[in-house]
């Protein structure tokens, strides 16, 4: 539930920035074919978790459909953040002992998973590239991301760095999604180019402004309200 | 006097009513002003209450319709609904909840900020300024709570986030807020309401419980500034009103809301309150005014009756007592006025008395006496009838005076005065005019009865008057005059009566009865006195000369100056007549002097002329009593450079008679100064030899009595012949008067008369006549001749 977390208010932008911020630097270790490519993200110069880095070009891995499991554990869905490739199935166990009442209304799928315990019978598969909310009927503070990706390679980054080994050389598009990615920034490809060297890339990652900023005026209900969310949301960030 | 007791009324009434105004007035004033704060102060405390409740009914609305909001944004099928974008099916979704909330408007606003589906078509409300604020106070709080406004209709807004679970858009609600909301409102928290837009000018209503006429009035107080704190003033119609502006979303307004009492409905019972204070005022007034007149009039009134007192005396009537018995400041003034009325009314009543009566007999005086002569001259006059007056004198009284002193004499006039009181009748009066000199006034009587009273009251007064021891006898003499017979008034009979008392005197008499007549001589005797200085200053008196000549060698070179007196009412006077009564006035020095310095003159004119002559003047027995007058001659001499030898002086045989010896040592004085003196009238008087030789004279007249019918053979022959021989036997020349015929002028020459005077020779000539006569004499042979 990084999206929780307090939020870092050195970003004030309200849309999404990409910034090409690290150093292409080639050196010479590895296979003469093939190059490790590192990418950092950052938000504001922290390390960002939960963000998924796919990179466009090359060959794809081989192997067929797979099936990913987002567990739903103590009102919380696990990962909070998946990667699927288009045509990949998901199943949503329920490993709490109350009934959860799984849902998206994001067009790339929608569908519903009525209140239920333990494993539903069947995953649920994903034909359509894009971003997939997913909420509990239940419990309206329970949210996951599926992004349904085309991308040949993709991976999490954990604590902001994601590795890709044995890159042949060539022109690459990168893409980085995170849920609270600026809205203009995520369709951004980055184009790379990759030789025989290693390469290294940082991006610092636009991210949308958390609802934090009391504007000017505030009518007295809309500050009494603010109030008590802030309250709330601070218990639960504790 | 009245004039100031009725200034003094009034000021007292204006200073009580001005005292009284002020402080009722203040009292009102004080009053109306401290109720109208209370009244304010109540209105404001109120107004302040019923912004408090109204504060908490608009929220609780905002919160009914954000829990409305909330519900329906979190329920499942209207988030499927919102998600699914169908605008049809969210109206109808946003028509159902709405319903339910009792709310009027709903809109779905979409991720992007549109509009997505609304259940009124208010584009104008969605294109403003004002939802674009809201909507991003939505994007930032998810929560929106505000009163918004467009083309006159304002809504209260509350908007929530959809969520499915991320935001998808913005669920929108609202109440219309309109007169009715107004109303309700009003019926809550009791104060009238208008909502008014705050971010325009001029501010717009746009619901009001106020009826429609009253829009522009209130527009137009909320345009002028508000004060500090406290509420506004507001001019609503006819009424005046407090107002507190409520900013229905605190800072963020864009809609207030005013609430408002009416401080002239809360002030009317106050009005009946004033109005009631203003008539007790009034009453009040009136009343203190009528105590003041009251009380005024009570000081005011003693005190004119005193200023009326005061006149009164001061006019010299004393006899009305002032009647004021109060025992105040007043009543002292009164008491001590009365006082002195009384005091003032005995002084001045001794001091009449004083004024008119005489202090020693305590018998009226002489301005009483003629006061009452007036009075019975007016009586008799009135009554036809007549009366009679005298003025006594009484004999010997001065010698009484000098013998025993004037403590005697004022016990025998007092005694004298008592019994002429006695003797008197009541309606008669006696007055006492001076010195022994009193003065009767016998009413109702004739003048034989009067003269018979006198003389009956002659043995009254004449009984002795016993004086330690001693026996005095006086009598008296009486002048009378009786009305209307001697006079026809007081002055006149007093006159005369004083006129026929000196006749008495002069006569010898006891009673003389006024004369008619008699009171012309008096008066030219009064007009000698009087009119001398004038006389000898305007040539009414003037000299006459008589030649005198010598009986041997006819030569004319001596004269006699005689005085003469023409006076412009009495013409021609005697010179007898008018020297005697300046002789007994005492005035005959002063004539003397003027008839010398005249002749002096006159002398010293004929001797520049060329004429010597010598000049005789007469001397008066009154003047050799005169110790200064040899001197003054000598002097007057001197002036004109005369030698004295030229002046014979004149004497009759009596003068040296009253006082001899000082008659004697002026004669002598005036013999040494080199005047020649002269024997006038010789052998008329009483004088003896001895006298005779002791007088320093040179010369004799003898008296013109043995001259006129001077015969050869008479015994007036005689006489004259002794006389000359007498007179020459001792050495003195010898001048005859009233020589009128050539035979006694013959006569005389026979018998060694030196000088001759008379008519024969000439009569008594003004100085150019006789300075003519002597030129002729002189002309022709220079001597005066008696034709054979």
């Amino acid at each position: 539930m990084q999206v929780l977390a307090a939020p870092p208010r050195t970003v004030s932008a309200c849309f999404a920035r990409v910034v090409a911020a690290g150093i292409v630097c080639l050196c010479g270790v590895g296979s003469a074919a093939a190059a490790n490519l590192e990418i950092r993200v950052s938000a504001a110069g922290v390390p960002l978790d939960d963000v998924i880095v796919a990179v466009h070009g090359g060959v794809a891995a081989p192997g067929g459909a797979r099936q990913h499991v987002i567990d739903q554990v103590d009102k919380r869905f696990v990962p909070h953040v998946a990667a699927i490739r288009v045509g990949d199935r998901v199943s949503f166990p329920n490993s709490d002992d109350i009934r959860h009442h799984v849902y998206s209304f994001s067009p790339p799928k929608v569908f519903e998973l009525p209140l239920y315990h333990g494993i539903p019978s069947e995953p649920v598969r994903f034909e359509q590239p894009g971003k997939v909310v997913l909420g509990c009927n239940i419990h309206d503070r329970m949210s996951a991301y599926v992004y349904v990706l085309t991308a040949e390679r993709f991976a999490r980054a954990n604590e902001g760095i994601a590795r890709f080994a044995d890159l042949p050389p060539g022109r690459y598009e990168i893409a980085l999604w995170h849920p609270r990615q600026a809205r203009a920034s995520e369709d951004a490809r980055h184009p790379v180019t990759l030789g025989e060297a290693d390469a290294a890339l940082a991006f610092d990652l636009a991210l949308e402004p958390r609802p934090a900023v009391v504007p000017a005026t505030l009518s007295p209900l809309e500050a009494k309200f603010r109030a008590l969310r802030e309250r709330a949301t601070a218990g639960d960030g504790g | 006097m009245h004039g100031r007791a009725d200034s003094l009324l009034r000021k007292i009434i204006v200073l009580l009513l001005a005292a009284l105004g002020v402080c009722q007035a203040a009292t009102l004033v004080a009053v109306l002003l401290v109720t109208r704060h209370d009244v304010r102060t109540d209105i404001e405390r109120e107004l302040a209450l019923s912004e408090a409740v109204f504060a908490r009914l608009f929220e609780r609305r905002y919160l009914t319709l954000a829990e409305s909001l909330q519900v329906l944004a979190a329920d499942f099928g209207f988030k499927r609904a919102a998600a699914s974008g169908d605008a049809p099916t969210i109206v109808s979704a946003l028509d159902n909840h709405g319903a339910r909330a009792g709310a009027g408007l709903g809109i779905l606003v979409d991720a992007g900020g549109r509009p997505l589906a609304t259940t009124r078509a208010l584009p104008e409300l969605y294109g403003g300024a004002q939802w674009k604020q809201m909507l991003a106070t939505l994007d930032r709080s998810d929560l929106a709570a505000r009163t918004l406004h467009a083309r006159g209709q304002a809504w209260q807004l509350v908007g929530v986030p959809v969520r499915a679970p991320e935001r998808i858009g913005w669920l929108v609600m609202g109440f219309a807020i309109d007169d009715a909301l107004a109303r309700e409102l009003t019926t809550l928290t009791g104060r009238e309401i208008a909502f008014v837009t705050s971010d325009a000018t001029p501010p717009r209503v746009l619901a009001s419980t106020l009826p429609a006429p009253r829009h522009a009035a209130l527009v137009a107080a909320l345009e002028r500034p508000a004060p500090e704190e406290g509420p506004r003033e507001l001019r609503l119609g006819d009424a005046d009103h407090l107002g507190r502006s409520h900013p229905l979303d605190g800072a963020a307004s864009v809609v207030q809301a005013v609430l408002m009492e009416s401080l002239s409905a809360a002030l009317a019972p106050y009005h009946e309150l004033a109005l009631e204070l203003a008539v007790l005022f009034f009453v009040t007034l009136v009343l203190a005014c009528l105590g003041a007149v009251f009380l005024a009039r009570g000081i005011t009134r003693p005190v004119a009756r005193l200023a009326r007192a005061a006149r009164r005396i001061g006019e010299g009537d004393y006899a009305v007592r002032i009647d004021i018995e109060s025992d105040d400041e007043v009543g002292h003034l009164a008491r001590a006025l009365d006082t002195m009325q009384g005091e003032i009314a005995e002084r001045e009543r001794r001091l009449v008395h004083q004024a008119q009566h005489d202090e020693l007999t305590g018998l009226p005086n002489r301005w009483l006496a003629s006061d009452r002569l007036t009075l019975a001259v007016n009586r008799a006059r009135r009554e036809g009838s007549g009366f009679t007056v005298a003025q006594i004198d009484l004999s010997r009284f001065k010698h009484i005076n000098d013998t025993f002193g004037h403590h005697v004499g004022d016990v025998v006039l007092e005694e004298i005065a008592r019994r002429l009181i006695a003797r008197l009748r009541s309606s008669d009066t006696v007055a006492r005019l001076g010195g022994d000199d009193f003065f009767l006034i016998l009413e109702r009587t004739a003048l034989d009865d009067g003269e018979r009273f006198i003389e009956a009251l002659r043995t009254t007064l004449t009984r002795p008057i016993e004086l330690d021891g001693m026996r005095v006898s006086l009598d008296f003499r009486a002048g009378m005059a009786a009305y209307p017979e001697h006079a026809e008034d007081g002055t006149g009979l007093m006159r005369r009566a004083e006129i026929a008392l000196y006749d008495a005197k002069s006569s010898h008499r006891r009673r003389v009865t006024y004369a008619v007549g008699r009171d012309d001589h008096h008066l030219r005797q009064i007009a000698v006195v009087s009119d001398l200085t004038r006389a000898m200053t305007n040539g009414e008196l003037s000299l006459h000369y008589q030649p005198k000549v010598e009986l041997g060698s006819g030569e004319p070179f001596q004269a006699e100056a005689l005085v003469r007196w023409v006076h412009p009412t009495f013409g021609f006077m005697p010179p007898d007549e008018f020297i005697g009564v300046l002789e007994e006035s005492g005035h005959i020095s002063t004539l003397t002097r003027w008839v010398f310095t005249n002749a002096a003159q006159q002398c010293c004119a004929w001797r520049d002329r060329g004429l010597d002559l010598a000049l005789s003047l007469n001397l008066s027995a009154m003047d050799l009593l005169d110790e200064s007058l040899p001197d003054f001659f000598a002097e007057s001499l001197a002036r004109v450079a005369l030698p004295s030898e030229r002046i014979t002086l004149e004497i009759t045989e009596s003068a040296v008679m009253r006082d001899p010896e000082l008659a004697l040592r002026v004669l002598g004085d005036l013999r040494a100064r080199g005047f020649r003196l002269s024997i006038d009238d010789f052998g008329t008087g009483y004088s003896s030899l001895a006298q005779l030789k002791r007088m320093p004279v040179s010369e004799l007249k003898v008296d013109k009595s043995f001259v006129l019918d001077l015969r050869a053979d008479g015994d007036d022959a005689t006489i004259v012949r002794s006389t000359i021989e007498l007179a020459h036997g001792m050495g003195l020349a010898v001048t005859a008067e009233g020589v009128e015929t050539p035979a006694a002028y013959r006569l005389l020459a026979s018998y060694g008369c030196d000088r001759a005077q008379g008519f024969l020779i000439s009569r008594p000539l003004p100085a150019e006549q006789f300075e003519a006569w002597l030129v002729a004499i002189r002309d022709a042979d220079g001597a005066f001749t008696v034709a054979a």
